[in-house]
């Protein structure tokens, strides 16, 4: 995938656990765990709005985009 | 009124689906006793040979009826656990849209040989299911994807 959430970065950087980001965020915890391994196929605005409220940080520094060197 | 849900409609139609299998089972087992007597009854003209013809006909149908009602209850099981789009049912669609066409190409067979007026209404109506369930099945595979695509936008 080309796009890469680092959430777990920016979750250390404020040394916020994930359960905790959960209750911040109103997000199911399964949900957000799936968001954190990459398994996400999509993340709705009012999802990275409530993210980066939490985190106090931008969308660059959850979201990366990584090109695909595989061609 | 709940439409869905154990305690609903569907879960109601779950009931009858399974007393429509023990019903089709009985029939199938006593069917070589019925068709004699029906045949003594009704028809007086027709020779050893449409006695064998009815049995193996009524005998096929009712079997391929039973995989059709099979498939139905499978998928009202999981329409009553509220997760009516997994890909099971888009393969049970498929096998009950196989399955219904296979009932109208043995009614046709019957058209040819013996015809008659219910024939051609129980034919043409195995048709349409075996069309239209081959249709809602597209269908529900392409609501699978669009409710995997949703369930991972988080």
């Amino acid at each position: 995938m080309a796009i890469i959430v680092n959430l777990d970065v920016m979750m250390a950087k404020r040394k916020m656990g994930l359960s905790e980001l959960a209750v911040k965020v109103d997000l199911a915890l399964a949900n957000l765990s799936i968001l954190k391994n990459n398994k996400a196929k999509a993340i709705r605005f009012s999802t990275l709005e409530a993210i980066c409220k939490a985190l106090n940080c931008q969308p660059g520094d959850i979201l990366e985009f990584v090109p695909d060197d595989k061609e | 009124m709940v439409i869905i849900g154990e305690k609903g409609l569907s879960g109601l139609v779950k009931y009858t689906l399974d007393l429509m299998m023990l019903l089709v089972m009985i029939v199938l087992l006593t069917l070589p006793i019925t068709v004699k007597m029906y045949i003594e009854t009704y028809v007086s003209t027709v020779g050893e040979n449409y006695y064998w013809f009815l049995l193996v006909f009524l005998w096929v149908s009712g079997l391929l009826y039973m995989g059709i009602v099979y498939e139905l209850r499978k998928m009202f099981k999981s329409l009553n656990q509220r997760e009516p789009f997994t890909r099971a049912n888009v393969a049970s669609f498929k096998r009950i849209a196989v399955l219904a066409l296979w009932v109208a190409a043995i009614y046709a067979i019957k058209i040819i040989f013996y015809i008659s007026l219910l024939t051609i209404v129980i034919g043409m109506a195995a048709l349409s299911v075996g069309l239209c369930a081959l249709i809602i099945g597209e269908v529900f595979r392409q609501a699978v994807e669009v409710k995997e695509e949703n369930d991972l936008t988080i």
